[in-house]
């Protein structure tokens, strides 16, 4: 059905073949080499953004850009799942839990920075940020990927609004200059913590499990 | 015991002698000539460290020890020297310092870690002296970690802060057990061996990536691997 898809999508889009039926291409990458190749696209990911967070930051202008800035975190709705967690609960994840978790992030990240995107100044600024949201629709799709290739469902949800229902708009220029700063944090932490998420999950898929795929399929 | 600032005037008085009393004054032991006294005071201008010492004042005839203070001369603190380290990623991080120059004196060490609005506990080690540890409640935070390292003693106090975010202070030990050895029947080989630093707890989750360079003695460019 719908994971297929996506998978039969992300294998020709990474593999730069024409769509292959997906039953090659299972063959052909496994859940082994998607992980691989999304825990790659974190770092890229993790790279882009220093250099998006700098000028972003410099537009917004001090106090954000300054390297010692330490505000409070204001008591404003929860926008985005954070990536701080208790160290125990962490290690003790499930990979779909561990998977979801990403996978939800960063589909909500991504909404939100779209949003942005429709909003800043400069055409400098644009041009990174659509770049940016471009790769992070790659690494979604790519976490959708390896989750539908050991077989877990999609986490659906909240993916539209980017605003929760009861939540207001920023009310000044300040506050919401804030909001972009912590949209900028979380996507920093989460993006250093997902690259630890992938290497757990590289250690953890075992080649057996592409071969007990590649049984049931009579190869 | 009196603390006294390098390059203070110093007065000192015998106890509750009247300043027309007939003293001696000894500094460890060795009589003080009388041209350094004011009457039965004691007056030493512009002290150095090597005034330091017991100094005792005995009256005139009978030679009764009328009084007696420890000096100390030293300085008051200067900013100290602070560094944050996380070598055990994720269990937690360090923090060491020192003063960038001596006071002479004794000094204590007073630190203080805040991360967002909690305070922190920073356990002291025995050893090293200056150095305490802190482990980590939450991972991946975006809140920074504030601390700030407080140094007092009887001269005077000075402190430094230092705040950070978590993934910025993670740096690991160097590798153990690094061995190079020749191959035999290769003259032009090299096998290099080497282990992760055993105070890095989790190797696993938290791969470390090596990078090695070596050269021939006789020249000066580094290769790369």
């Amino acid at each position: 059905g719908d994971s297929w898809g996506i998978f039969t999508f992300l294998c020709a889009a990474l593999c730069n073949l024409p769509a292959l039926p997906a039953l090659n291409c299972s063959e052909e990458l496994g859940a082994g080499q998607s992980i691989q190749q999304t825990y790659d696209l974190t770092r890229y990911l993790e790279h882009q953004l220093r250099t998006l967070a700098g000028t972003y930051l410099n537009y917004l202008g001090p106090p954000f850009n300054e390297p010692d800035f330490n505000p409070p975190r204001l008591a404003r709705a929860e926008r985005v799942p954070s990536a701080t967690v208790d160290l125990d609960l962490w290690r003790g994840l499930t990979d779909n839990a561990r998977l979801a978790a990403n996978y939800r992030a960063y589909s909500r990240l991504l909404c939100y920075l779209r949003v942005l995107d429709g909003q800043v100044g400069t055409a400098e600024l644009r041009h990174r940020l659509g770049h940016f949201c471009a790769s992070l629709q790659g690494l979604v799709l790519s976490i959708g990927g390896v989750m539908s290739s050991l077989g877990y469902p999609l986490p659906t949800g909240p993916a539209g609004p980017p605003t929760p229902p009861g939540a207001p708009a920023a009310p000044n220029d300040f506050l919401k200059k804030m909001d972009d700063f912590w949209l900028l944090k979380e996507l920093q932490t989460w993006l250093w913590r997902s690259a630890k998420d992938f290497n757990r999950l590289k250690k953890k898929v075992p080649p057996a499990v592409v071969t007990l795929r590649l049984e049931a399929r009579g190869f | 015991i009196q603390y006294e600032r390098v390059g203070a005037d110093v007065t000192m008085k015998c106890g509750s002698m009247d300043w027309d009393a007939a003293v001696t004054w000894t500094a460890n032991g060795t009589d003080i000539d009388e041209s350094h006294l004011n009457g039965s005071y004691l007056i030493l201008k512009n002290v150095d460290l090597s005034q330091s010492g017991q100094y005792s004042c005995y009256e005139g005839s009978s030679w009764h020890l009328k009084y007696q203070t420890s000096l100390k001369v030293g300085t008051p603190p200067k900013e100290p020297v602070l560094m944050c380290r996380s070598n055990n990623y994720p269990k937690g991080f360090y923090c060491s310092w020192h003063l960038p120059t001596p006071t002479y004196i004794p000094n204590s060490f007073n630190i203080s870690v805040i991360h967002g609005t909690k305070d922190m506990v920073c356990e002291k080690d025995a050893i090293p002296k200056n150095r305490c540890h802190i482990r980590y409640l939450q991972l991946f935070s975006t809140v920074k970690y504030k601390v700030t390292l407080t140094v007092t003693n009887p001269l005077g106090k000075n402190f430094t802060t230092l705040t950070f975010d978590e993934f910025a202070i993670v740096k690991p030990d160097p590798p153990e057990s690094v061995v190079a050895k020749p191959v035999p029947n290769n003259p032009r080989r090299l096998e290099v061996s080497w282990q992760n630093p055993s105070s890095w707890p989790d190797p696993e989750s938290f791969p470390l990536k090596f990078f090695l360079r070596y050269r021939p003695l006789i020249l000066d460019q580094w290769q790369h691997v």
